[in-house]
């Protein structure tokens, strides 16, 4: 067994130590960054889907306001996002490099993402719900607490499942910024030493995360629904 | 025989109490502004709702019966003139009293709109969430309003898991959660089948009947008004055109709109059915004149129809009849055509007059 990985992959092992913090790394990014991004995202979605003309805590300025912040960071590539975020980071966390410096930028690149996926989960909740939990006399804080963030618990896991996707993608960009992690190690490595097993073995482990993800995303939406 | 058909002792003192309206509409307006201009969905609308009373709004579809039922709860707010709940003038609730108001007021909907992610027991304890209650108290609770609208045992389904019918049936546990003093209904059994729907207003009526909670009823099926309701409010395109007791309304209707609604109920309105066939059944003659005839005397046994065709010389064919029992008192009613001449045909419907039978020629030919 041994023998075969070290002849697919001879700089994997020969590097073994680093790869398997870059996975560790990776790891940490992507579980800081989006547990940090699922609590922003969570607020902003319900902002997004409760402030307009109509809505629950109708506030139409505001919701124009924070739609079109969204929609301006959506529009920035995250490898320049991340670059032009450097004095902010480093300001905010003493480091622009290594794991302290990726995970700020990774949630401003994510929250806009997965806010906009959470608006469009709590946009699957049927208006009749809403105004039965209103004619029950609850608060707008107890309708969004026991009918938008729990009824949409599985459109919510959902769109998780899709931001989580798609975080995985983002912390390897940040590795040419040196980040560290898989992505870092594939480029250092993989691609400008030449190692294209590293490439490969990191491309292996990150499909194996993505994996993982979409398969606690299903369980988790399938013991939730009930359509 | 005519006992069957004399006023519940109920009813009788209803009338003999002076009562305070537990709903009052006082002179209401609701107009919907949007983009494109202004949208009058209720005009002055005035009336009272007596407690432990069902009341039935009945009108078409965009005619402001669901708005004027959520202007009960506060879902919707008047333009003009005042809501009064329990005393309450609702126009000056602050949001907190307006949700404390709103807790004492259970609501049913067409579309049941049960959580889809809580078993029918926690659809039930919804309601009761804020309420200081123990464990055993609150599964008390759901057992009692369970058993109450017939579904003991299925506290653990999920909505999916149920009919419509047992979903109206859960909706209803969780609108009475609380005790409610006011239960809304709109076109609470639209959705449902007959047979379905007579179930869902029995339950409700035997819940208005054993607790005294009043009902309002928001529907476009005139036979759901005749079934369950007290008071009837007829609606058209905002406005009220006509209002009292379903049986004053059954008898006497003023309003078109009204009489349409009633011929669905009735077997009577197939004449119009049979008109528009050409029914053979129903070609007349040159001295015959078809007429409909109603009464609601409690006392149906005189054989007015015999008296007549003996006193005027005129014959009588009966086409339709119809009797039937609105809140306990009787109408009846009959399609027939009359035959001899003209001035014993009119001599023979002055004496039906006189005896306090509605007539109408439907058609001269």
């Amino acid at each position: 067994m041994f023998d075969i990985v070290a002849r697919w992959f001879p700089h994997v092992v020969e590097y073994r130590g680093e790869f398997i913090s870059s996975i560790w790394e990776t790891a940490v990014m992507v579980g800081v960054s989006g547990a940090i991004s699922l609590v922003s995202s969570l607020i902003l979605g319900v902002l997004l889907v409760t402030t307009p003309k109509g809505g629950l805590l109708a506030a139409p300025l505001c919701n124009r306001v924070l739609s079109y912040a969204i929609n301006v960071l959506r529009s920035v590539p995250f490898i320049i996002l991340a670059a032009a975020l450097v004095p902010l980071t480093r300001a905010l966390t003493g480091a622009a490099l290594g794991l302290r410096g990726a995970i700020f930028p990774l949630v401003v690149g994510i929250t806009p993402f997965f806010a906009r996926q959470v608006e469009a989960a709590l946009m699957t909740i049927p208006s009749n719900l809403i105004e039965t939990a209103y004619s029950m006399g609850f608060t707008p804080w107890k309708i969004i607490r026991r009918v938008y963030l729990r009824e949409g618990i599985p459109a919510l896991a959902k769109g998780t499942t899709i931001t989580m996707v798609s975080l995985i993608g983002l912390s390897a960009i940040s590795g040419s910024l040196g980040s560290g992690g898989l992505g870092d190690f594939a480029i250092r490595y993989g691609y400008q030493r030449f190692m294209f097993d590293a490439t490969l073995a990191s491309v292996i482990v990150l499909l194996c995360m993505v994996g993982f993800v979409e398969f606690v995303g299903k369980i988790v939406v399938d013991a939730t629904t009930r359509q | 025989m005519t006992h069957l058909f004399s006023p519940s002792l109920d009813s009788e003192r209803k009338h003999d109490e002076p009562r305070e309206a537990i709903i009052r509409f006082d002179k209401v307006s609701k107009t919907f502004r949007s983009g494109d201009g202004e949208h009058a969905a209720l005009h002055d609308i005035s009336a009272d709702i007596f407690p432990g009373s069902i009341f039935g709004i009945i009108g078409l579809s965009g005619a402001g019966k669901s708005t004027l039922v959520r202007l009960i709860n506060g879902i919707e707010q008047a333009t003009l003139g005042e809501v009064i709940v329990e005393g309450q003038k609702l126009s000056q609730l602050n949001a907190r009293q307006g949700r404390k108001l709103r807790t004492t007021i259970g609501m049913i909907f067409q579309s049941c709109n049960l959580m889809p992610s809580r078993t029918v027991r926690d659809n039930i304890l919804l309601p009761l969430q804020d309420k200081d209650l123990s464990r055993e108290e609150r599964e008390q609770r759901v057992d009692s309003l369970l058993e109450l609208v017939g579904l003991s045992g299925r506290e653990r389904a999920y909505p999916n898991e149920l009919s419509g019918g047992q979903q109206q049936r859960v909706a209803i546990a969780r609108a009475l959660a609380n005790n409610p003093r006011i239960l809304l209904c709109d076109e609470a059994t639209s959705a449902l089948d007959p047979a379905t729907t007579t179930s869902i207003l029995d339950l409700i009526r035997t819940i208005n009947r054993n607790t005294g909670v009043t009902v309002v009823m928001v529907t476009h099926q005139m036979s759901v008004i005749k079934h369950v309701c007290d008071e009837v409010m007829v609606l058209d395109h905002g406005t009220v055109v006509e209002q009292g007791s379903v049986y004053s309304i059954f008898v006497n209707p003023h309003d078109a709109l009204t009489r349409t609604f009633i011929e669905t109920t009735s077997n009577l309105g197939r004449i119009n059915d049979l008109i528009h066939a050409d029914n053979p059944a129903i070609t007349i003659g040159k001295r015959q004149r078809l007429i409909r005839l109603q009464y609601s005397k409690e006392d149906v046994s005189e054989p007015l129809v015999s008296l007549m065709t003996a006193r005027f010389g005129v014959l009588v064919n009966i086409l339709l009849s119809d009797i039937e029992s609105i809140g306990g008192r009787p109408i009846g009613g009959l399609v027939a055509t009359i035959e001899g001449s003209a001035e014993n045909i009119e001599s023979a419907l002055d004496f039906l007059r006189k005896k306090d039978v509605r007539v109408e020629v439907i058609e001269h030919v």
